[in-house]
């Protein structure tokens, strides 16, 4: 998958100051936002949507996280929904690179929240060890 | 999305990758919320592919192979909202669901508080204990039969002291109220009833039992409902196979084991005798095993009264819930009766007499018999029923004897032979703390889907509430109650 194709290169958000006072609060209706797929990719961290023309040409109809590194290796992968310009809600699950631990969870989280972002995360499933999918709990800002 | 077979994916498990990239175990983890590859560090219920595609469908396994795991909430109330709303269905408070369960009440209360991730064996045992599937409470699916028989035993609820203004359920006018203890195991028994079948469907065919007599139902006949029964009595031995004579060594392993017939004995309230359930398009029986019915022969009677009702009643007419009381059990079933006792029941209690004891062999038995005392010996010790339903059946069996007839006083009870065959595998049950409900072929189905490889040991423990530890300290004795363990159903 290319830029020309869909593929994003994360932003940085707004400031960090501008970020937590802008949201206090994550709209209720936010999983209707667009689902997009992210990659720490090891230069990189990218992002594209699941749903897109793109994703609608490959045997599973939408877009995969390997699309988004070609196969290669990469750290880890999740789902991010962007809520506005400087909220975004962020989970771990990926089939082919999935966040490992509850740290990494963490560390994931504190890492797009570093970015500038006003960051909400579905936290980590103890008992699955996994990251928890969204629309099972609900989501946690990360301090 | 692809469909993948669990058997091919259980052969194949070399080729599949756990999260960590290492070899998969070929298990996987279910958590409140997610199903998702097995790995050392999880720790919730471990699943087998078989296991899995029969919860959450045959689609399953390929989601969880192509996204890593398998959501199973539909949204983040769940599966609080669903549990919380099947116990106020039932009636219950927290304490008492949290008392029969032996789970804290504040993990009950956490349970039910929507958000709250919490251990996926407490939410497993709640479901179960109220009557719903345990896989599918997060999926909001499959709720409508629960709910009705939740609402039905809500309507017998009754509490000491509580004078209710709710509508009483026409059935209940023999007084068969049911305290809380008593409508939780029965929300129990309906839970055991439907997995029962499940679990079958999850064996390899070769270990699954055809049943010979499935639910039929018949309307009650115009005119006398004791010969109606009589009638279906005969129906229903030729169904099981049993010739016009011959007596039932034992019921419980006559329905219950060759013939896949739920039949379930409970600790219930003193008054009630028995009971039949329909959870969704499965029936079951129910028999209280205190009180009278600890006579086994009076149990026998219950027992084979509920079957009337499981083989014969019309829905309508069972409503998903029959409770019988001892006084309408043990109704005489002769054709003078009919006072303050329904044809429906009439029917049932003439039903039961003949079915265990039929009138051709009892006017055989006594042919000799000089004294009526000594035909009631007979007709009991060789039929297995009490010696006032032998008297009763005697005077109903047109024998022709003049001897016969008359005042008899003798009081015999049932050899130990009479109560092993009814209560060998309750009692000598080899998990202590498995509750009554789930012993009996519920538990047998459980170990031999262990032993095939279907179930795991874990969902073995689940699914008769014990330590994991109990049940593999168990699991050999549970085979051995098994007597045809690993062995061709019969008429195979």
């Amino acid at each position: 998958m290319t830029q020309a194709e869909g593929l994003l290169e994360l932003a940085d958000g707004p400031s960090e100051g501008e970020a937590s006072n802008a949201n206090r609060t994550l709209a209720t209706d936010w999983e209707s936002g667009d689902l997009q797929l992210w990659v720490v990719r090891t230069g990189d961290v990218v992002h594209a949507p699941e749903n897109c023309e793109f994703g609608s040409k490959r045997t599973a109809g939408v877009v995969k996280h390997t699309n988004l590194t070609g196969g290669a290796l990469a750290f880890a992968a999740g789902e991010i929904v962007f809520v506005g310009p400087s909220q975004l809600v962020v989970n771990g699950c990926s089939g082919r690179y999935p966040v490992r631990s509850k740290e990494a969870m963490d560390a994931v989280a504190m890492a797009f929240k570093n970015s500038g972002y006003d960051v909400w995360s579905t936290g980590w499933d103890v008992e699955a060890r996994r990251a928890v999918p969204f629309g099972t709990v609900p989501v946690s800002r990360v301090a | 999305m692809a469909q993948i077979d669990p058997a091919e994916m259980v052969a194949n498990a070399g080729k599949y990758q756990d999260l960590d990239g290492e070899p998969w175990n070929g298990l996987f983890v279910r958590s409140q919320v997610q199903v998702t590859f097995d790995s050392p560090q999880a720790t919730g219920h471990r699943m087998t592919p078989f296991e899995v595609a029969e919860a959450f469908g045959t689609a399953s396994l390929a989601k969880i192979v192509e996204d890593g795991g398998l959501s199973i909430v539909r949204s983040p109330d769940e599966p609080a909202r669903t549990l919380k709303a099947q116990r106020n269905t039932l009636g219950l408070t927290v304490e008492e669901v949290a008392r029969e369960c032996g789970i804290p009440k504040p993990a009950v209360v956490a349970a039910e508080t929507a958000g709250k991730l919490n251990p996926v064996r407490t939410l497993e045992r709640l479901a179960q204990q109220v009557g719903l599937n345990e896989h599918r409470i997060g999926l909001g699916q499959e709720l409508g039969d629960a709910r009705e028989l939740g609402a039905r035993l809500k309507r017998r609820l009754s509490r000491p002291g509580r004078s209710s203004t709710r509508r009483r359920d026409p059935q209940d006018e023999a007084g068969a109220a049911l305290t809380p203890i008593t409508v939780l195991r029965l929300a129990e028994a309906a839970w055991v009833i439907a997995r029962q079948a499940e679990l079958e469907e999850l064996l390899p065919i070769e270990l699954r039992v055809e049943p010979m007599a499935k639910p039929r139902t018949e309307p009650l006949f115009p005119g006398a409902a004791w010969r109606q029964g009589y009638e279906l009595a005969g129906r229903a031995r030729d169904l099981f196979g049993l010739d016009g004579e011959e007596p039932i060594p034992s019921l419980r392993s006559l329905l219950d084991e060759r013939n896949g017939i739920p039949l379930l004995a409970l600790l219930m309230n003193e008054n009630v005798a028995g009971a039949t359930l329909a959870n969704g398009r499965h029936r079951g029986i129910v028999v209280n095993s205190s009180g009278l019915n600890e006579n086994v022969w009076i149990r026998r009677t219950t027992a084979a009264h509920e079957l009337c009702h499981f083989l014969w009643d019309l829905d309508e007419n069972l409503d998903r819930l029959r409770v019988d009381t001892y006084e309408d059990v043990l109704a005489v079933a002769s054709r003078s009766s009919s006072s303050g006792v329904d044809r429906i029941e009439q029917r049932a209690n003439a039903f039961a007499v003949e079915f265990l004891a039929p009138r051709r062999g009892i006017v055989r038995l006594v042919q000799s018999a000089v004294t009526r005392e000594e035909a009631l010996s007979l007709i009991s010790q060789n039929y297995g029923i009490s010696i006032s339903a032998a008297s009763n059946h005697l005077d109903n069996s047109n024998h022709g004897n003049p001897k016969l007839y008359g005042e008899a006083h003798l009081s015999i009870q049932p050899s130990d032979e009479w109560r092993a065959s009814e209560d060998f595998g309750l009692d000598f049950f080899p998990m202590r703390s498995c509750p009554y409900a789930r012993r009996g072929r519920f538990a047998q189905l459980a170990a031999r889907a262990v032993g095939a490889g279907r179930l795991t040991a874990d969902s073995g423990a689940l699914l008769l509430a014990v330590p994991i530890e109990e049940f593999q300290k168990g699991f050999d004795g549970l085979r051995e109650l098994d007597l045809r363990w690993g062995e061709q159903p019969s008429g195979a």
